[in-house]
């Protein structure tokens, strides 16, 4: 049985650091935290894999993304949604900050929650697409292929909103 | 395709420090760390930070609010603050002196797991969460106050059906139509089952009425009235044999109850 205590001592800074990081708000990243480990528990055995960061940092910000959603407001500070604005803005075909404004939307609208935390971890925390993928468990073109896929969705998502 | 930025992922940093990082993962925060004075104090500033979120947020309180957030399921009313998640027991224990306690909006871990009862002839089965997963009580087994339950019926398709209880006190309470008041009087048409047989959306907390908590779950191919339901489940209750007795239900209506005895009721 996992001891709840003991994965929070490991794990709980670095889960509340990036709540923190994507919230903004020292009440919503405490209640997402708690949101995190109670998921992270629910799903038992991937809990037991070498290095539980990677999965407790994804639901993380899968949590923090669902909760920014809810609310309906983009993120305030460092690593949210200004940063997913810019990082995607400059990157390939899109480059208009008030396009990828709309395309955020279109991502936290239609996505599926992975390749939601996905987009963050490449976009906006600068993993590297191998880094990218050896946290969310896809191999290397399997993740490009859902990025791709992502651009290709938002290109129609603007084109259909022109 | 990658971002533009150099800086050190967080995430890179975080593993290094927890000593999660792959050797090419720790190779690359190594040769940063090696010329980045900013690198390295960020890395100092996550010892420091895990210092004070652990000295603020200790590890005890917050693995209690975790497991009472796991037994109440996603959908519950957020708690935004350990303390307020730590407060939790107190409220449901201002709740207790009105029967079993609903913990409105979700089942609870591992009850959407449980096997799908099966149409036909109505059935009533109530788990108890545990640690280990959701644990079947039959009919006469023991729970205790605090323990949380999950119901599920089993119905054919299109029947009606209602489900309540009555405790130790003499209580009566509503979990199917949850909430139903029937002391306001008037017609109150039981609920239509759509599936033939489903979990009841709402976990539940037993309180500390003594002896026994005892649920009944009254179908019928036709629409019936729960007013009469409840007149004949608060007239066995105060006849005294609500621990064993029939109700006298209107004719056409099955009946199917299921008693959990509570342990440490004196009986």
């Amino acid at each position: 049985m996992l001891d709840v205590e003991a994965l929070y001592r490991k794990y709980g800074p670095m889960v509340l650091r990036r709540c923190r990081s994507l919230l903004g708000d020292e009440d919503k990243a405490q209640d997402a935290m708690q949101e995190t480990f109670v998921r992270a528990l629910r799903s038992g055995s991937r809990l037991s894999d070498a290095a539980p960061s990677s999965l407790l940092y994804c639901m993380a910000t899968n949590v923090c993304l669902n909760a920014m959603r809810a609310e309906r407001s983009r993120p305030r500070s460092a690593g949210g949604g200004d940063e997913l604005l810019e990082a995607i803005a400059g990157s390939d075909d899109v480059e208009a900050l008030g396009l990828a404004r709309r395309l955020v939307d279109g991502i936290f609208e239609r996505e599926e929650p992975s390749t939601r935390t996905m987009a963050v971890l490449h976009y906006v925390d600068g993993l590297t697409l191998e880094e990218t993928a050896e946290r969310v468990g896809l191999s290397v073109s399997g993740l490009r292929k859902r990025l791709a896929r992502l651009r290709e969705r938002a290109r129609l998502f603007m084109e259909d909103g022109e | 395709m990658r971002a533009a930025s150099s800086r050190l992922p967080d995430l890179l940093l975080e593993q290094y420090a927890l000593g999660e990082l792959s050797d090419a993962g720790k190779a690359r925060v190594e040769a940063v760390l090696a010329v980045d004075d900013a690198a390295r104090a960020r890395l100092d500033a996550i010892a420091r930070s895990n210092e004070e979120i652990l000295s603020s947020s200790p590890p005890a309180e917050i693995a209690r609010a975790v497991r009472a957030r796991m037994l109440t399921a996603a959908g519950t009313p957020r708690r935004a603050r350990p303390a307020l998640a730590l407060a939790f027991p107190a409220a449901a224990a201002a709740l207790l002196l009105v029967g079993v306690v609903m913990f409105r909006g979700g089942l609870f871990p591992g009850a959407a797991d449980l096997e799908r009862p099966k149409g036909g002839a109505p059935s009533l089965f109530i788990y108890r969460a545990s640690a280990s997963g959701p644990i079947e009580l039959r009919d006469g087994s023991s729970a205790a106050a605090g323990d949380v339950l999950q119901l599920k019926y089993g119905a054919g398709s299109g029947r009606f059906a209602a489900i309540a209880s009555l405790d130790g006190r003499g209580h009566l309470t509503w979990h199917l139509p949850a909430g139903f008041d029937d002391l306001r009087g008037g017609e109150a048409p039981a609920p239509r089952i759509e599936e033939a047989g489903s979990a009841l959306p709402s976990a539940y907390e037993l309180d500390d009425a003594p002896f026994f908590e005892r649920f009944f779950m009254i179908s019928s191919r036709d629409g019936f009235d729960l007013g009469a339901v409840s007149k004949a489940l608060r007239a066995l209750s105060a006849s005294g044999a609500a621990e064993s007795g029939e109700p006298s239900l209107p004719k056409g209506l099955a009946c199917k109850s299921l008693i959990i005895r509570k342990s440490g009721g004196g009986r």
